[in-house]
């Protein structure tokens, strides 16, 4: 009887295989921790990283600073176009006005 | 061998399913340390089945989990309803007994391996494999 038990529970507790699609699912957790541990295992990535961080940050103060002198530069040629414009009026209203002197004296 | 293992323990797939992942993915954090595949195998067992154990502690003894027959193997030669019945009331052992039975039938090990992977003294193991085989004598008859 007891030989018989053990054969059955030897029976009843054959050890059972995951389906294909866990172990797929498995081995792909698995594969993407290596690649995880891996990238944490190498320390030269590090400086790098930080460097190239520090370049992008730099990269874009530049443009930055570069769209502000633009805007800069373009203000300041309005206001001298403006000033140009209110100075040539100027001189006009003051040619046209001795124009008209010179006009009565000379007629 | 982890797999079926933690359903064997827990009766049910996707604790089973969960237990192994965990179980593997400590290994990979531990893959240095094991310089056999017996001293990998001898790891992945004890780590299992003592997951294992902690689970069922933690789990309500209502709760077994999935309907035992859902898990029942088509391709199985033999008595079906004798084996379903023997996984029935393995499941209902408490979990130290259950753990050294399906090592025992299972993974085919010895007393004194158990005891060494359960770290339990070997009259322990001895006496919960006695004490289990007399329970499953009792329930069949």
């Amino acid at each position: 009887m007891t030989h018989d038990l053990e054969q059955e529970l030897r029976r009843a507790l054959r050890p059972v295989d995951p389906s294909p699609e866990f172990s797929a699912r498995l081995l792909a957790r698995l594969a993407s921790v290596r690649g995880t541990a891996r990238a944490l295992r190498r320390p030269w990535l590090r400086p790098m990283a930080l460097a190239a961080s520090v370049l992008l940050i730099s990269g874009l103060g530049v443009v930055e600073y570069q769209q502000q002198q633009r805007q800069r530069a373009h203000a300041q040629l309005l206001e001298a176009l403006s000033i140009t414009s209110r100075s040539l009026d100027r001189a006009y209203q003051a040619v046209r006005w001795h124009g008209s002197d010179s006009g009565e004296h000379g007629g | 061998m982890v797999y079926s293992l933690g359903l064997r323990m827990l009766n049910n797939r996707a604790a089973a399913e969960d237990l192994t992942q965990e179980v593997f993915i400590q290994l990979h954090s531990r893959l240095g340390t094991l310089d056999t595949a017996t001293h990998a195998r001898h790891w992945l067992l004890r780590v299992a089945v003592h997951r294992a154990i902690d689970q069922l502690r933690r789990r309500p003894p209502s709760s077994t989990g999935e309907d035992l027959l859902s898990l029942v193997d088509e391709h199985e030669a033999g008595d079906h309803l004798l084996a379903n019945r023997l996984r029935a009331l393995i499941a209902e052992l408490p979990p130290h007994p259950r753990a050294v039975l399906v090592l025992r039938y299972q993974e085919d090990m010895d007393p004194s391996e158990i005891c060494r992977l359960l770290n339990m003294p070997l009259n322990t193991v001895k006496s919960h494999l006695r004490r289990a085989l007399e329970v499953l004598r009792e329930r069949l008859s």
